[in-house]
């Protein structure tokens, strides 16, 4: 057999076994952790803008988790609420509020779904802040109503 | 290829002795690729240097799809054709090789393995860069033709029709070596 008939096992086997000095591998060593260092920091203040994105992505999604609960959970008392027969007086004006707004909201809910209730919800916050209660029932319900 | 995953996984996290075992883990590998590639330890040092300060600066974003010797193997083979292309024409004279086949035992066989380790490197050299490079990548890194292919950026029969004229080459050249 001629050595060039198993010539890919006489490469193979030459394959050079070549070892760094200490001198080249501190370098390499030093001046990669340096480099790692560099870029750590850039990534670091590149991706803070990211972050504060996510953390308002995700209180978006909670506010419509929330919104989505009350919602729903409003649906589901309308409904028992037509099978019981009106007394004709509770006199709870909290509850009258609190009907008003649910209905104005589920009205909203209808026109736009989510994106709407926020658009309402971010409204009567610019319009009233997170404070609401030195404000008059009127005001309160006032643009509210889902139109 | 776990063991790679878990090292890439603590390097991007910005651990340094994840890069230091991946550093310790290839350097000599790589040394010795550019070293085939290149015909200089100093350059061949040098590109090893360089190709693991450019690992180094992609901390945080690395993402690794095959394994790490390959993706290592691929940037030393690119940043070698680089210095080959810049020094093309220019002769360098070898003085690298400590050892090679480590199969060999007894003072016949280490005669032989002596020959072979200056024979070798200067028979590679007789190749075209590309057919040596292709020839290096596929049996000292034990790289697929798929994946030198998509590492150079040729199609897969280019790669092999480059690997099949670079053996049939040697084998040429090997024969008139043996009748002389």
């Amino acid at each position: 057999m001629k050595p060039s008939d198993d010539i890919e096992k006489l490469v193979r086997q030459g394959k050079p076994r070549s070892t760094t000095s200490s001198r080249a591998d501190k370098l390499t060593l030093d001046d990669s952790f340096s480099a790692m260092d560099r870029a750590m920091q850039t990534k670091s203040s590149k991706f803070s803008p990211g972050r504060k994105n996510f953390s308002t992505i995700a209180i978006r999604i909670a506010a419509a988790a929330a919104i989505v609960i009350a919602v729903g959970l409003f649906l589901g008392r309308d409904k028992d609420k037509r099978e019981v027969p009106p007394t004709g007086d509770n006199g709870d004006t909290n509850r009258e509020t609190k009907l008003i707004s649910m209905m104005s909201l589920r009205l909203s809910y209808q026109r736009g779904g989510l994106d709407a209730l926020d658009e309402q919800f971010r409204d009567t916050l610019d319009a009233f802040g997170p404070r609401s209660s030195g404000i008059s029932m009127r005001d309160l319900l006032e643009g509210t109503n889902g139109s | 290829m776990i063991e790679d995953r878990i090292l890439v996984w603590k390097f991007n996290r910005g651990s340094k002795d994840a890069f230091r075992r991946i550093y310790e883990e290839h350097k000599n590998d790589l040394l010795g690729l550019a070293v085939s590639l290149l015909r200089d330890k100093s350059i061949a040092e040098d590109v090893v240097h360089d190709v693991f300060v450019s690992f180094a600066e992609t901390v945080g974003t690395f993402n690794l799809s095959g394994t790490l010797k390959g993706y290592l193997s691929t940037c030393v083979a690119n940043r070698a054709r680089d210095i080959n292309r810049l020094k093309t024409g220019q002769n360098v004279e070898t003085d690298f090789i400590e050892a090679t086949d480590t199969t060999s035992d007894g003072p016949p066989g280490n005669l032989i393995v002596c020959e072979r380790a200056n024979f070798l490197p200067d028979l590679l050299a007789r190749l075209p860069y590309e057919q040596r490079e292709v020839i290096v990548l596929h049996l000292h890194q034990e790289m697929r033709f798929r994946e030198i292919a998509g590492a150079l950026g040729l199609s897969i029969n280019t790669v092999q029709s480059r690997y099949r004229y670079g053996i049939k080459k040697l084998r040429t050249i090997l024969d008139n070596e043996v009748t002389k």
